[in-house]
This record gives C-alpha cells, sequence and structure tokens, in this order.
C-alpha cells in the first residue's frame, strides 16, 4: 500500500462496521455500505486462544513473592522486631556469661559439658550455614531478573 | 476523537492494587488472573511466537509487581498492565533486531499482505470460514506495531488516548496507523475476494 492519506469518511465507516460489530447490531451479510469493514472488524475482535499454562497466575504470583518489593514498607517493622529480639538475646548472654564464668569453665571443664558445648556450636553453625544459603540463592534469583 | 470507555473494575482494582501491596495471600494471582488475557493478546501479537509470549507474560507481571507501589491511579490498572505488557514485548523485538513498524509510505508495505494467500485460490473457495482464516493470517502479517493497535483497539476496546499513553505514540498517529492499517486490510481483501463496498 502506497501513501494511504486520511480520509475522514473512510474512517467514520471503519468506526461504524468496529462499533456494529462490538455491539453486534447487526449480522455479518453480504449486503450493506461496509461489508468488508465489518468483516475485518469481527476478525479483529476474535480473541486469539490464551496458551498460558493453567497455573500461570499462581505460579507467576509465587514467582514474585520471594522479591517482595513493593512489600519492603510492611516488611520492615518485623525486621526491626527480629533485629530488637535478636540484640537482647546478645546482651543477655554477654550478662549471663560474666555473671556465671566461673561456673561456666568449670561446666565446659567436664565432658559432658564440653559434648553440650560441641553439640550448640555445631547446631549454631548449621543454621548459619542455612540462612546463608538462603541469602545467596535470593540473590541469584534476583540477578536472575 | 473517539471518547475514552469507561474502566471495567475502576474500584474493584484500586481494592486490588492495595490488597497486593497490603501482601494479603492471592490478590496478586487475582490481579494476574484478571489481566493475563489483556497481557497474551497484545504480546502474541507482537511477538506472534507463543512461547515467547508465553515468557514475556511473565516478565510483565513480574515488573508489574515489582513497580506497583509506583502505580498512582491516574490511568485504569488495565493501561498500565498492558503499557508494561508493550514495553516488555517492544525491548524482545529491539532485542532481536525485528522492526516493530513500516514507514507510512513504505512502496514495500504491502509485500507481506501480498504473499499469504500464495498458493491458494481464494476465489475458488469464498466460503467465510476461509476468508475468515486467511484475513486472520493477514492480519498476522501486518507489522508488529500495527498488529498490536489494531488488537488494543477492536479486541481491548481501549482508546485511542489509553493507546497513546501505552505506546508512546501520539493520539493522531495512533489514528492513522489504525486508518492505514485496517484500509490495507480492506484492501486485500477486495483484491482477494471480489467483495466491495
Amino acid at each position: 500500500m502506497t501513501n494511504q492519506s486520511f480520509d475522514d469518511g473512510e474512517w467514520q465507516a471503519q468506526e461504524r462496521a468496529r462499533k456494529t460489530v462490538r455491539d453486534a447490531a447487526l449480522p455479518l451479510g453480504d449486503e450493506g455500505a461496509d461489508v468488508a469493514y465489518r468483516r475485518i472488524a469481527q476478525a479483529l475482535r476474535e480473541p486469539p486462544s490464551i496458551n498460558l499454562p493453567r497455573d500461570f497466575a499462581a505460579d507467576v504470583a509465587k514467582l514474585a513473592a520471594p522479591s517482595a518489593t513493593p512489600h519492603r514498607a510492611k516488611a520492615d517493622p518485623e525486621l526491626r522486631i527480629a533485629g530488637t529480639l535478636a540484640g537482647i538475646l546478645v546482651v543477655c548472654c554477654v550478662v549471663a556469661g560474666f555473671r556465671y564464668a566461673d561456673a561456666l569453665g568449670s561446666l565446659l571443664a567436664s565432658p559432658l559439658g564440653a559434648w553440650s558445648f560441641s553439640a550448640l556450636c555445631c547446631a549454631a553453625a548449621a543454621q548459619g550455614f542455612q540462612l546463608l544459603t538462603k541469602q545467596i540463592a535470593r540473590g541469584f534469583e534476583a540477578s536472575l531478573r | 476523537m473517539i471518547r475514552p470507555e469507561p474502566t471495567e473494575f475502576p474500584d474493584a482494582d484500586r481494592a486490588l492494587v492495595e490488597a497486593v501491596l497490603a501482601r494479603v495471600p492471592r490478590s496478586f494471582e487475582q490481579l494476574i488472573s484478571r489481566y493475563q488475557g489483556l497481557c497474551w493478546h497484545i504480546v502474541l501479537r507482537m511477538v506472534r511466537n507463543p512461547e515467547d509470549a508465553r515468557d514475556i507474560c511473565q516478565e510483565t507481571f513480574l515488573r508489574v509487581f515489582k513497580y506497583l507501589h509506583q502505580y498512582r491511579f491516574d490511568s485504569p490498572l488495565k493501561s498500565w498492565v498492558a503499557q508494561v505488557a508493550y514495553s516488555v514485548a517492544k525491548r524482545h523485538l529491539e532485542r532481536k533486531r525485528i522492526p516493530i513498524a513500516d514507514e507510512p509510505d513504505d512502496p514495500e508495505a504491502g509485500s507481506l499482505l501480498d504473499s499469504v494467500s500464495d498458493g491458494f485460490d481464494l476465489e475458488a473457495a469464498n466460503a467465510d470460514d476461509q476468508i475468515n482464516r486467511l484475513l486472520h493470517a493477514a492480519i498476522d502479517a501486518l507489522p508488529a506495531l500495527q498488529r498490536s493497535l489494531l488488537t488494543m483497539y477492536h479486541l481491548d476496546e481501549l482508546s485511542i488516548s489509553e493507546i497513546a499513553t501505552i505506546t508512546g505514540i501520539a493520539e493522531g498517529s495512533v489514528k492513522s496507523h489504525l486508518f492505514r492499517s485496517r484500509k490495507r486490510l480492506r484492501q486485500w481483501l477486495e483484491l482477494r475476494t471480489g467483495v466491495t463496498t
């Protein structure tokens, strides 16, 4: 098609055809002023079949949730509370450590105490490693987006 | 000037956006379900490949989620989602170096449509469904921009001003693209079927 200058009359014909099909005002026939445009409008009105997976919405929602960018403001109070509790725990441990330093020393010297201390250290290390891997996985997932 | 058509769920959209931002369970899933059809229409008409369209729809909604806090309700949510879908699909085509529009007076512009019915005698098989099938092929042969503008206007019932906002193209140009694309399709149809107006 070359040099199709705008023609208001033809535009109106196109629009009449679009509205006719949209409002289903007239069946498509072989007569009438806008048969070709009505046929075109009808074809344009037909939706392509949606070829998305059945659980598309749920899957994408799950993918989106970990990034949680729009909810940073909501997540912040939770993080603050967790941080405060962790701080209180550390302070309590330090105070208890000073107060019961002697008793703790003799407890650790005993075989049962040493074993318990080792077990606690292992559990803490495992927990820390788990948190670290989660953080790395999140970072990797975010970098892929 | 075409009057903008009313949005379908303005209040429901506001409530839905607020629910997503407040992290109400399943609210984002609901938003996706509501607009996945619109996204699919726009994206598939742009890129044509269903696998690419699926990936682009996914990327679209991840972006919608990421930037939803920036949505200010100054346009219908439908238009906003369409804008994200259009820009992601456009970027995809640009990355693949696929031109999204032809030049207004390009003498080669008709060549794609001319190739649509090769090997098929339409005049001999003038049944409605066959004409319709070939008309769809002709629509598919239009450049990506024209295809998506026609889809937004006819199928998704977005107004010209909304389409202008979505695509970043001036309203006059949107109207001109619509006019020329439809006229081109009619010329093609008349040539193949002998249908006259």
